[in-house]
């Protein structure tokens, strides 16, 4: 008994020693990269920096935020995470409302849900996506980077599971009162969703964030690119640096410089996620799927 | 892919840079320039009008547009590209001084990255949503005249150019008029860069050749020699094997044209063969002996052991490093990357010389063509003319001879407020370059440099160079080097070279299948040089190459032929 | 309960701006794949371009890149979601196992971090910590005496990074859906276990495993609609020409094909081959789910 005791202390220092290196893995490159952009322009492209900043300043920050096209790109992403966040939502809703009916009294709701799901299992494509974008003349408008993914189909099935889930009978209370289909919807169902909503609008209001590819496709004026798109194509054309030395740009796209974008780009959502963490834990948990 | 477009960029940048000068192009120094284009096919304009006045045309290539119109162009950002305070991409000293003297005022319809031209320019094309004048590639160009998007230029050409801009447009026998053709029509300005631009000359640390005692080789034997020992005997004295003789990038570019010359093998271009037909370099059997003898100097270790893992901009990070002492690479490379082995290592210090002689002792390099782009104006332009126009009013800047050449070297770029801002890139509508300046530039600064006198360098961006040379200023080293030695090194091939023989547009099949015949090529090239496999490989990849598509092209591009 | 006609339109009314926004951005662009049967040019439009018949979709099995893109992309995808499901289950399974509530808080918040930073984020910071000219991670491999791995330039070690590299961005997120599972264990069972003697050993294999069966088993078959994905952002910011011949997938090859060589024709008979193997796949792995797990999506 005690010696099996004894193994059992074994496994578990074991185990929290594993567990901490691989929670350290995960922090770990992203601190490496911040400290580098902490670092001094001559330490950082030796490669010298490891965990602590070497010739500690924040010149690359500076350098960066007097940048009129970071701001224009950090103005555009803060515009289509409000924007796109607030249309998803509303969508989300109007569409997973009706759609938590049972059939039998609402008929059309299979077709309007084949028809949901449909566009999550075929796509026409980028050339034929871009071709309708162009011929709206949503180029170059924040409304490209918005609009085309207005209805989060996934989350709106989230949504209508999690509503089917809710007790019949606070509706059927409602209809005995004379309550319309619009007061049910915003005084019942919404409220009683609150944490289910705010999960998957939290999801969009990340997605939003992340989004780079539209940016870089549907932007023609490199001012109005998102800020990952910026970062991106940044980073895509930093080889260019060393031919460029005449540049001053070029005290933008050394080692400090790129991790201070990198790490500016990310901020937001290293200051906000522990806070959202409790949210996307209560909706992955509730709809059991992967984003 | 995204490493040759790198490429492609890095070499834009540095074209641009030592483009800064702009050379006369004297009328009496022998170029091809003066040769009739029209000795090329039937297609390229008359070049009588180089030597016939403005008069003898009808239409005034100057007239300024009152009230002034607006012409759409796209326009390009990067880390290179500044402006002066206050100024943008959509309004700087370039686009007021084109509408101040023609009265055409160029707006953006878009702006895009330097990184993502080639993407946008094809999403514009397929949904034909164009602005009026772009910038386009042969396979764009090629597809525009196909799907009929583009105007006629023939005769806003004949009508409007100027003899400066025809002289830069038809140098060399006006070869890139030739795939912007069909059926006599001209669908595209050619857009030169530099007649020499994609030469290889050979450039070798000096400094180690002294510390080893060796000569810089003359053949391909001595090339062999003294690669190994910069590899083997420790040329930068600093006890570690950490030295390679030769640099390689997995491009295969001028690094490969260096060797593969004096076995007369010549990659990737189309050359007459033995009958006069045109055949297709890489599958040659002169290919297979300079294979063989790359394959030789892996083995030695003359060559970068890691080059098959390393893009051109790694290799060229390497020579800043001083890992490697000898690189192939065209004339203006002594700016990039040879001046960083400089700042790394303050005594070191390069020459250029001819690439090795085979073993019949001569030396012919390859040359392709120096045109890989063309301005084009969407059908439906209403002022296709102000496309000649502009150009026009470049060429009288930028060339030297040209009217506006004081107002662009000394008011513009030779003020404080946009020097070293590049102002040339903001050329509209695109900027094009003088292809025999260079060579010219480098006779005078030959002759200034022997005897001590600045004066005879006599155009005006060349005395700027002059000055940053004497003056120890950026880059004056590496205009020493490039105007004086790699400029001479051009002159010693003298007219020997294998050109690019195949001018057209790309045929059908190349259309639909060389990106991966030119895979498979790089492929078995890069696993014959490192060993990886036999070289009787070579055979089964000749095989290989005209089943797949490669005799379907040979037949292509010899019809093309015929009609010349 | 009554549902009126007035609130079925009411219903649809609520319905319409979704499903007119789904109709433009998700339905018109799908009769663009005609473009997949047709040589086709933007002046004449999708009528009146010269159609082809199959001659593209032809012509790509006589590409032997195209092959070669989806053998990369199956290998890739597999491998992923092999050690995307082994990975989470055997940290939830650990996890579950530490005692102290702090430490198991910030572990989670800890390892799922990198899920919510975009492969841009990420792609810069990977390309600069795995760089072989002085990265982070080659310094600590030097000093233990490690030689540098060239994971930018080595086509072996670049797959494994792709895999290893995703997973390190996604198994954090997984794991939670684990640890839900495993707090719906009845602890009744291991206090049951425990009195009959059975070792933590014993315990996890015999309760903790059976218990999270069903979610393995959902979660396996659900990613099964993912083999012809990759992971097209992960790998765009990535790859360079030194390892596409390992790491191409559909979705870069149609980005390169569309984009870079303009070949729209190709490009969408490529994408409408993978639409609809993926359309089967995804189909087949519902109704998986369905018959051995019991989910249904909707």
């Amino acid at each position: 008994m005690r010696i099996r005791l004894h193994r059992f202390q074994a496994f578990d220092i074991l185990n929290y020693i594993v567990l901490a290196a691989v929670s350290l893995l995960c922090l770990v490159p992203i601190w490496h990269i911040a400290m580098v952009s902490m670092s001094g322009e001559g330490p950082a492209n030796q490669y010298v920096v490891g965990l602590i900043p070497i010739e500690f300043n924040l010149s690359s920050y500076a350098n960066i935020l007097r940048l009129d096209k970071f701001w224009d790109a950090f103005g555009v992403s803060g515009l289509r995470v409000v924007l796109g966040g607030l249309l998803n939502f509303l969508l989300t809703v109007m569409m997973a409302y009706p759609l938590s009916k049972e059939s039998v009294y609402f008929k059309s709701r299979s077709v309007y849900i084949w028809a949901l799901v449909f566009t999550m299992l075929f796509s026409g494509g980028l050339i034929p996506s871009y071709m309708i974008i162009n011929e709206l003349h949503l180029i170059d408008t924040i409304w490209a980077l918005i609009v085309p993914g207005a209805v989060p189909v996934f989350n709106v099935i989230l949504m209508i599971n999690f509503m089917r889930q809710l007790p019949k009978e606070l509706e059927e209370a409602c209809l005995v009162d004379g309550a319309s289909q619009w007061s049910i919807m915003t005084r019942i169902y919404v409220p009683l969703s609150l944490p289910v909503i705010a999960t998957v609008t939290l999801f969009s209001v990340v997605g939003h964030w992340n989004s780079w590819f539209d940016g870089l496709i549907y932007m023609n004026q490199t001012e109005k690119y998102p800020l990952q798109t910026y970062l991106h194509v940044v980073l895509a054309s930093r080889n260019l640096v060393n031919a460029d030395q005449n540049s001053v740009m070029a005290s933008l796209t050394n080692r400090s410089a790129i991790s201070a974008q990198i790490i500016l780009a990310s901020l937001p959502i290293l200051i906000v996620y522990p806070f959202l963490q409790r949210f996307f834990i209560h909706g992955i948990v509730m709809g059991s799927v992967k984003e | 892919m995204r490493g040759q477009k790198i490429r492609g960029m890095i070499m834009v940048v540095m074209a641009m840079l030592l483009v800064f000068a702009a050379a006369c192009s004297k009328k009496d120094n022998g170029q091809a320039s003066e040769s009739p284009a029209a000795q090329t096919g039937s297609a390229s304009p008359s070049a009588s009008a180089t030597n016939t006045e403005a008069e003898a045309q009808t239409e005034d290539p100057f007239g300024k547009y009152d009230p002034p119109i607006e012409v759409s162009v796209v326009g390009t950002t990067g880390t290179n590209v500044l402006f002066a305070d206050g100024e943008s991409i959509n309004d700087n000293i370039m686009t007021r001084t084109y509408k101040d003297i023609l009265g055409i005022q160029f707006v953006n319809k878009w702006v895009s990255d330097a990184s993502q031209t080639v993407e946008k320019m094809n999403l514009s094309i397929n949904t034909n949503n164009l602005p009026d004048i772009s910038k386009v590639d042969v396979n764009q160009l090629h597809r525009m005249i196909k799907q009929g998007q583009l105007a006629d230029l023939t005769e806003v050409y004949e009508k409007y150019a100027s003899p400066l801009l025809r002289k830069a447009m038809e140098y060399g026998g006006g070869e890139g008029f030739e795939a912007a053709s069909v059926d006599g029509k001209i669908y595209g300005m050619p857009v030169p860069v530099d007649y020499y631009e994609n030469v290889a000359i050979m450039y070798i640390r000096q400094d180690w050749l002294d510390k080893l005692k060796l000569q810089a080789p003359k053949t391909i034997d001595e090339l062999v020699t003294v690669a190994t020992a910069f590899a083997q005997q420790d040329p930068d004295g600093n006890n570690k094997a950490d030295t390679y003789g030769m640099a390689l990038d997995n491009t295969l570019g001028m690094g490969f044209d260096g060797v593969a010359a004096a076995y007369k093998g010549y990659r990737a271009i189309w050359i007459k063969d033995g009958e006069g037909k045109l055949a297709y370099g890489s599958v040659q059997p002169e290919m297979k002996a300079a294979l063989a003898k790359l394959q030789e100097l892996y083995k030695a270790k003359a060559i970068d052991p890691e080059f098959g893992a390393k893009d051109w901009g790694k290799t060229a990070d390497d020579i800043g490093a001083g890992k490697g002492g000898i690189y192939f690479g065209a004339f203006w490379q002594p700016l990039y990357p040879l001046s960083t082995t400089k700042t790394h290592t303050p005594n070191s210090d390069w020459k250029a010389y001819p690439i090795p002689a085979g073993v019949d002792g001569v030396v012919v390099p390859k040359r392709p063509t120096n045109v890989y782009n063309w301005m084009v104006a969407r059908k439906g332009m209403e002022n296709p003319e102000a496309l000649v126009k502009s150009m026009n009013l470049w060429a009288e800047m930028w060339i030297e001879g040209g009217k506006y050449n004081d107002l662009f070297y000394k008011e513009i770029q030779g003020s404080d407020k946009y020097k070293d801002k590049q102002v040339h890139q903001f050329a509209k509508p695109y900027f094009f370059d003088d292809p025999g300046k260079n060579m010219v530039i480098g006779k005078q600064f030959r002759a200034a440099m022997e005897k001590d006198d600045g004066s005879l360098v006599t155009h005006p961006d060349g005395k700027w160079k002059w000055d940053a040379y004497k003056n120890n200023e950026q880059n004056g080293w590496a205009f020493m080097k490039y105007l004086s030695e790699s400029e001479m090194v051009l002159e010693q091939y003298g007219e020997n070279y294998v050109p690019q023989s195949f001018l057209g547009a790309p045929t059908d099949t190349m259309v639909k299948r060389l990106a991966n015949l030119n895979k498979i090529e790089s492929e078995t090239f890069t696993k014959i040089i490192m060993g990886n496999a036999n070289i009787d490989e070579f055979d089964n990849f000749v095989k290989q190459w005209k089943q797949l598509g490669g005799d379907a092209i040979t037949e292509e591009v010899n019809a093309w032929a015929s009609t010349k | 309960m009554k549902i009126t006609k007035k609130d079925r339109a009411f219903f649809h009314l609520l319905l319409a701006p979704g499903m007119l926004i789904l109709f433009v951005f998700a339905y018109l662009p799908m009769f663009g794949i005609v473009i997949a049967f047709q040589e086709f040019n933007p002046t004449q439009g999708f009528i009146r371009s010269e159609w082809v018949g199959l001659e593209h979709i032809r012509f790509l099995f006589e590409l032997p890149d195209t092959m070669q893109t989806v053998w990369n992309t199956v290998e890739i995808s597999l491998m992923k979601i092999v050690a995307g499901l082994l990975v989470p289950i055997v940290f939830a399974l650990l996890l579950n196992e530490a005692r102290i509530v702090w430490f198991k808080r910030t572990v989670q918040s800890l390892v799922y971090l990198p899920h919510f930073l975009s492969w841009v984020i990420l792609g810069g910071i990977l390309i600069d910590v795995l760089s072989i000219n002085g990265g982070a991670f080659n310094q600590v491999l030097a000093t233990l005496g490690i030689k540098p791995i060239f994971f930018f330039g080595d086509e072996a070690w670049f797959r494994v990074m792709l895999v290893v590299t995703d997973v390190w961005k996604e198994f954090g997120f997984s794991t939670i859906i684990y640890l839900a599972a495993l707090t719906g264990i009845n602890p009744a069972l291991y206090e049951a276990a425990s009195i009959d003697g059975a070792s933590r050993w014993q315990r996890v294999v015999y309760i903790t495993l059976p218990g999270i069966l069903p979610v393995v088993v959902l979660m396996s078959t659900l990613s099964l609609g993912n083999v012809l994905n990759g992971g097209f952002d992960q790998i765009f910011n990535l790859y360079n020409p030194m390892v596409i011949s390992s790491a191409d997938i559909i979705d870069t090859y149609i980005y390169r094909m569309g984009l870079i060589q303009a070949q729209y024709g190709l490009a969408t008979a490529i994408g409408l081959l993978k639409s609809l193997f993926g359309f089967a796949l995804i189909v087949t792995s519902y109704r998986l789910a369905y018959r051995y797990a019991n989910y249904r999506i909707f």
